[in-house]
Parts: structure tokens; sequence; C-alpha cells
């Protein structure tokens, strides 16, 4: 087996609101080696975001992590302190927010954001924190960098931006790069670049990279394994192949099946899940996917399913497939 | 379908990302709002005033036409002892001790002018600070601090500015610590929602994420945007600090004789004021225009620096 890079064990992490504990993430397991890529998908609120930021050891009261091990590396994340925490972070792990407009300093140039992390990490001076910042401004393929290195960035598109983004975030070369929706915000065919971008710099730099996402086509594009999360849980976890062409998991069918294909004959009805996803303060006994579930047992509003390994490399929490 | 060679593909995506064209000078937030201050005349006149203002304050020992403490005794007084009217030697006559009215007003803008800037930025500093740790770290501090600026802002200030005069004794020094005392208040209220604001964008968070330190976010990603705010305030901050000095002058417990201050001079003006308006008019005037330059200043800038008007 290839060198595991980060590797995550039953995380969880809840938020104490007022109205009660909201498990955001329910224990989450996956391993990402050296240069691969992992797909997460899911609804909005199935805990995508939250793990991304679980491992980045960004969670804010009243979050909190209360169980499991980020291990990168071999050494637990969750038991470092903050000033070691935040030598990692944008050293070893980075990540690249979904909002492009929203997630550059608006006072501050280009350049100097994106040396900035340089700066910190590399021990260097401004000058040539500024050097390495050009460099990656041309390797995002940014026209005229020496240029657009001085600009601010409401001078610059969201797509632009998004690439700025991405510079900064492999600046400093990071093992693990984590991309929280980096296309939503954008265009069509800006997010085609995005993610050509992304392969192409995930090769150059062999960062293991996770992609969080609602969109199934970017994960076929980009990831070599997914993760389709449901309420906090993962619900099935294979190659990207496998997923998409022989998902197990009902909720993946319902995802799958809720999207438009272009080879469809006539008029065909796109079938959306029906329900909404359950209350996180508030889940259901058993199977989280039950109610909407139109494969469902007795068994599933019972008892919640343990999961299971359906060949090596395939895994899915269901009834169905649970003897 | 014919390749494209690589040089019309660069073009392309340059036309599709928007640089087509050329080169604009890149205008960041400071050079962005001052843009947009040239485009608003009120507020341009307002800085006008204020520049005036300031020259003169800077200038005068060299364009007061006469010593400002200078008593003159004989051309400066009527046979009555009153103060004499305009003419050319006093262009806007003398007062009560024969001293010529222009000189003072003159010199009167210093001790405004330096008050109302000293004042601000003291209130700025305790005010940024107070409100940076009340906005960002929250929880206790935040809610001692913010109990104080009730306290504070419900405190009535002239009453608070006469106890405060009658203990120490009055002068400069005095104003400058009644003022601070209420001052800070306001810079901390401001501070404070801006730094909660701010904190929560995304490209904090984004800093964050790449293992920036708290003081460093502090200082590089959050104050940078909080401070445009505080320079309107601190416009406004100015006039307010004249208005109330003189104020407190008027009522006699603000500069002392003999310096020029407008508020003194108003005050020893007002018995004179059926036989010698002057005394008291010029003087308010000159007030009236320096409190209302730098509010329409204060008010441009606060449009000036708001980002949401940003087109």
């Amino acid at each position: 087996m290839a060198e595991s890079i980060l590797e995550v064990k039953d995380l969880r992490t809840y938020f104490y609101t007022e109205a009660g504990v909201v498990k955001a993430v329910n224990g989450v397991n996956f391993r990402l080696e050296k240069g691969q890529s992992l797909g997460v998908v899911g609804e909005s609120g199935s805990g995508k975001s939250i793990t991304a930021l679980s491992i980045m050891g960004l969670i804010k009261p009243p979050g909190r992590v209360i169980s499991g091990e980020i291990r990168l590396q071999g050494q637990d994340l969750l038991k470092k302190s903050r000033k070691e925490l935040e030598k990692i972070r944008g050293n070893d792990i980075a990540m690249i927010f979904q909002d492009p407009m929203t997630s550059l300093n608006p006072v501050l140039r280009v350049g100097e954001q994106i040396a900035e992390a340089v700066v910190l990490h590399r021990k260097v001076n401004r000058k040539e924190g500024w050097n390495v910042a050009l460099e990656m401004l041309k390797k995002v393929g940014i026209p005229e960098a020496e240029d657009r290195i001085r600009r601010f960035p409401h001078e610059m598109s969201g797509g632009m931006r998004q690439r700025v983004m991405i510079a900064i975030a492999l600046s400093c070369n990071p093992k693990v790069l984590i991309a929280d929706e980096p296309t939503t915000a954008l265009d069509v065919t800006i997010q085609a670049q995005i993610l050509d971008l992304i392969r192409l710099l995930q090769k150059d730099f062999e960062t293991a990279t996770i992609m969080i996402t609602h969109d199934l086509g970017v994960v076929a594009e980009v990831c070599r394994n997914v993760m389709v999360m449901y309420a906090g849980q993962p619900v099935e976890y294979s190659d990207v192949t496998t997923v998409l062409e022989q998902p197990k998991h009902p909720y993946t069918w319902g995802l799958l099946s809720s999207l438009p294909k272009l080879n469809a004959s006539g008029k065909q009805r796109l079938t959306p899940i029906d329900g909404m996803p359950p209350d996180l303060g508030n889940l259901p006994e058993g199977c989280a996917f039950a109610p909407r579930c139109p494969h469902k047992k007795p068994v599933c509003e019972r008892q919640e399913p343990s999961g299971k390994w359906l060949s090596p490399g395939h895994f899915v929490r269901c009834h169905l497939y649970e003897a | 379908m014919t390749r494209l060679n690589n040089s019309t593909r660069l073009t392309t995506r340059n036309w599709a990302e928007g640089n087509y064209g050329r080169r604009k000078k890149s205008v960041g937030l400071w050079g962005d709002a001052w843009r947009r201050l040239r485009k608003n005349p009120v507020a341009m006149a307002g800085l006008v005033i204020v520049a005036l203002m300031t020259l003169m304050a800077i200038l005068a020992p060299v364009i007061s036409p006469h010593d400002p403490n200078h008593q003159y005794m004989n051309r400066g007084l009527t046979s009555m002892g009153a103060p004499v009217g305009p003419s050319s030697f006093f262009l806007l006559g003398t007062d009560q001790n024969g001293r010529d009215l222009l000189s003072r007003m003159i010199w009167g803008a210093r001790i405004s002018l330096t008050l109302g800037v000293v004042i601000n930025s003291l209130n700025a500093v305790i005010g940024i600070f107070l409100g940076v740790i009340s906005g960002y770290f929250g929880k206790f501090v935040d809610t001692l601090v913010m109990r104080l600026t009730d306290i504070v802002l419900a405190f009535p200030f002239l009453l608070l500015m006469i106890a405060l005069l009658a203990v120490l004794s009055p002068g400069m020094e005095s104003i400058i610590i009644g003022f601070v005392l209420v001052g800070w208040a306001q810079y901390a209220r401001l501070v404070r929602g801006q730094v909660l604001s701010v904190k929560e964008m995304e490209y904090v968070q984004a800093a964050r994420a790449l293992g920036v330190s708290t003081p460093r976010i502090i200082f590089q990603h959050i104050l940078p945007n909080v401070i445009a705010p505080i320079i309107a305030l601190f416009a406004l901050g100015v006039s307010w600090a004249i208005m109330g000095e003189a104020t407190v002058s008027f009522l006699g417990l603000g500069i002392q004789a003999p310096t020029a201050s407008w508020g003194t001079m108003i005050e020893t003006g007002a018995s004179w004021i059926t036989s010698a308006p002057w005394l008291v008019i010029y003087p308010g005037i000159l007030l009236l225009i320096t409190v209302l330059g730098f509010n329409l200043l204060g008010d441009g800038l606060r449009d000036a620096l708001d980002p949401h008007l940003r087109r």
C-alpha cells in the first residue's frame, strides 16, 4: 500500500447550541495517500465543510471536535497545541475556500497575500516571498503576472481570484490540499479551467487533495476516490468509477438519478430525492436516511447500520447489505 | 477546424478574463476613496475649509498682523476704555484689553486645532485598542468594555467637565483629560462593531487556514479593514472637540487668559455685545465655519470610505 499522508478516524464534531447538540460530523473515516485525490460529496448540511474545518483545526465554539484522530503523516493533529497547528496550517495542509470574491483581503495587494504564507512558513524575507508569489501566479496561469501581482482583489475577475487563492494555498507546497467547493461560485467555463488547473497542479506538486463538492461532475473529473456523506456520516466510499457506475447506497442512487443526462431521450424528468435532510440536532433513531429512503426495511428505523466493506475499497453503510 | 496557435489562445483567455484594452493604474482603497471624495463638492468644500484653518494655525506667526497678546493702550482703546471698531490698522477691531481681534482669532486656531487633533488621537488609540479586544475576544472583556462605554455615554458631559475642572486647575491639560475620559467611548463602540463583522469574513478564516497567528490577523487583516470609518469619526470628533473647548472655555473653565482661544474670546466678548458686537460675531463665525468644515469633511469621508457604496 502506498504511503498514507492523512488518516481520519472516527471524527466527531458537535455543536453545542442552545437548541441542543448538533451532530455535524458523526464518525467520519478515511485515508488519503500521497498525491491521491478524494472527493467528498453530499447535500448542504451533510457535514462536508465541517469535516474540512475540523481537519484544519478551525472549529470555533460552540463547535468542538469531541473525538477521533486526524493523523497527518502519523501525527495526531487533535493533540497539537495552537502554536504547533499554526505551523502546520498553510505549510502542510492548505485550504481553498468556496467564494473567491470574499476570501481575499480587500485592502492588500494579491502579491502581499501570497507572500504572507511564504514569509511565515519558509522564514524568508519579503522580497523572496514576493518572488515566490510571482512564480506562483505564473504557475496558476495568470497572464501578465508582473502587473497582476500589484493589483487589489477587486480589480480581478472571480476566476482570477480563485487562481490567486490556489496560488496562495500551494505556495508552501502543502502535502494536503482541501478544496471546499472551489468552483461553486464560478461560471461554467471558468469552472472547467479551474478544475483543469487543480488537476494539473496536483500532479505537479504531488499534493493529496480533498475535493469537497455537491457536484458529481466535478468529482468524476478530478477525483480518484469518492466519499458520499449524509447527515455527518460517510454512507458510501469507493473509487470514482464504482460509485458512479455501480453505486450501492440508496442515497447515492438518488444523487445520481437527480442529475440531468445529456444522452437522455425525449423529455425525461429528473428524479429528486423526496423529503428534507434530517435535523442534525435531532437525528432519527436508526439509519439517518431511512425517512427518505425508497428501499427502507423495518430494521432501518430501529437500528443504525454499522457499515460494511463489500469489497476491499468499497464501503457502504446500509441495511440492504447487512446480513 | 484549425488549431489555435499559442498566442491567439492567450489572447482569447485575456479577453475572457476581462483584461482587454490596457493598463489602468491600480487603485487601492485609499485611491478609490479619494476619487469619490473629489466628486463630492460639499465634502471638498469641507476639505478646503479644514485645509485653510490648518494653514492658518501653522502660519499664525507669519500671517497675524499683530502680537495677539499685546495691549495697544492708546490706539487699541477709545478714550472711554472701550474696544475700537474695525479699521485699517486693526482689521477686525480690538478687544476690551486693546488687543488685535484678528490676530487673536488666528492664534486661537492653533489652540482649537491642537486640542482637536490631540484629543482625538488619544481617543482613537484608546478606542481602537479597547474596541479590538472587545470585538475580537468577546465574552467578559466585551461586556466590561461595553458597559463602561454605556456609563460614559450616559453621563452628562458638561457636568463631568465642571466637576473635573473644579478638581484639576483649568487649562489645556485638564481639557484634554476630560475630553479623553469621555471621547474614547465613541471610538470603542465603532471599532467593536466593525471588528465583530470583519472577523467573520472569509478572508480572515482563509488567513487563519494559512497559519497566520492571532496578533497578525488583527493587525494585518482586521485593522486595515476597520480603519475607514475611524477616519470619518476622527474628522467629526475634531469638530466635537473644538465646539466642546469653546463651550468649556465660555463657562470660564477652559483656556485661561491671556492665551487666545475662541471660546474665551466669545465669553469675554459677550458682555460687550451691545457696544462692541464684533467681539462675539467674528470669533463666532470662525468657530461656525471651522466646525462646519470638519463636519462636512467627516460626512464626505464616511460616504467615500464606505465599501458598500463602492462603484
